[in-house]
């Protein structure tokens, strides 16, 4: 048992310190090494980290509490619930990343920092989605009444999911399509750059997974821990 | 505010987000180490006393 929590923490510091060294190497192609956009300028830079925290919260973090909460919901297993509850965090994270740099890169560019057009709309109730599903997991107490409710939320809730994704083709929206029929349009070192925020993110996102669900586990351990001692205790205070 | 201001104040906030999770993460692990710590201490105490 203590060789194998030695490899794990071996394994987690691992994962830290590449992630660590991923997240500078992607500030570095976003500062240093990509191109100055023409039109644009350098505010054009905040995209390296805007659509990553974007994709990070609409690909791997929402979709992850759907498919746990599925998982949860089929298995009675709680622990498919704190990872649930550990991917809806970063994810509301992730989309306040997003929600703030965009206002800040759309100022200069567009003249407002808000505009309700689709994409931004969708994306805002996303997050109220989420911010909800945190707060009534604050409030449900604890157990499996929590992680019920929780999980049909987390199922629910997704929807907006790829409504959010899907926004720049179904309603005209002032996001530009990055992905056209030829592939990516743009500038090659560009898209270096943001390939390799997108590898750092999506670790940056694995490496918090791991670390909150192991957080959320230990809190569970504690807390049922406890409640036994207290069930003893009353049991030997009584007899 | 320039381009360059916006540039910064973004970035600031994108890793000072994280950053303040990162720290929450932490604090809260620093909390259940010394939960788990005083929890042991009541147990040794516990088995203590009924020994005695």
């Amino acid at each position: 048992m203590d060789l194998e929590r030695k490899r794990l923490g071996v394994a987690t510091g691992t994962l830290v310190i590449i992630t660590f060294s991923l997240v500078l190497v992607a500030l570095t192609a976003a500062l240093v090494l990509a191109p100055r956009e023409l039109q644009m300028g350098d505010i054009q830079r905040l995209f390296y980290f805007h659509m990553p925290s974007a994709w990070i919260a609409l690909g791997p973090a929402f979709t992850v509490v759907f498919a746990l909460s599925i998982a949860y919901l089929v298995t009675g297993k709680l622990k498919y619930d704190r990872w649930a509850a550990a991917s809806a965090e970063i994810g509301v994270i992730f989309t306040t990343v997003t929600l703030l740099t965009g206002p800040l890169w759309a100022k200069p560019v567009w003249g407002v920092y808000w505009t309700w057009e689709p994409r931004l709309t969708t994306t805002l109730v996303l997050w109220f989605i989420y911010v909800g599903y945190l707060l009534l997991r604050a409030i449900a107490g604890e157990g499996p009444r929590r992680a019920r409710l929780s999980a049909v939320y987390g199922i629910v809730g997704w929807i907006d999911v790829p409504i959010v994704f899907l926004s720049i083709w179904l309603w005209r929206t002032l996001h530009p399509r990055l992905l056209t029929g030829s592939g990516f349009s743009m500038d090659s070192r560009m898209l270096a750059a943001l390939m390799v925020s997108l590898v750092a993110f999506t670790l940056l996102y694995v490496c918090l997974l791991v670390l909150r669900a192991r957080t959320l586990a230990v809190e569970a351990t504690l807390s049922g821990l406890r409640a036994e001692i207290r069930r003893r205790n009353r049991r030997g205070g009584g007899s | 505010m320039s381009n360059l201001g916006f540039l910064a104040l973004g970035y600031g906030l994108i890793w000072a987000l994280i950053g303040a999770y990162v720290w929450f993460i932490s604090l809260r692990q620093a909390t259940l180490r010394r939960e788990l710590e005083q929890l042991e201490a009541e147990v040794s105490e516990a088995a203590r006393t009924r020994t005695t």
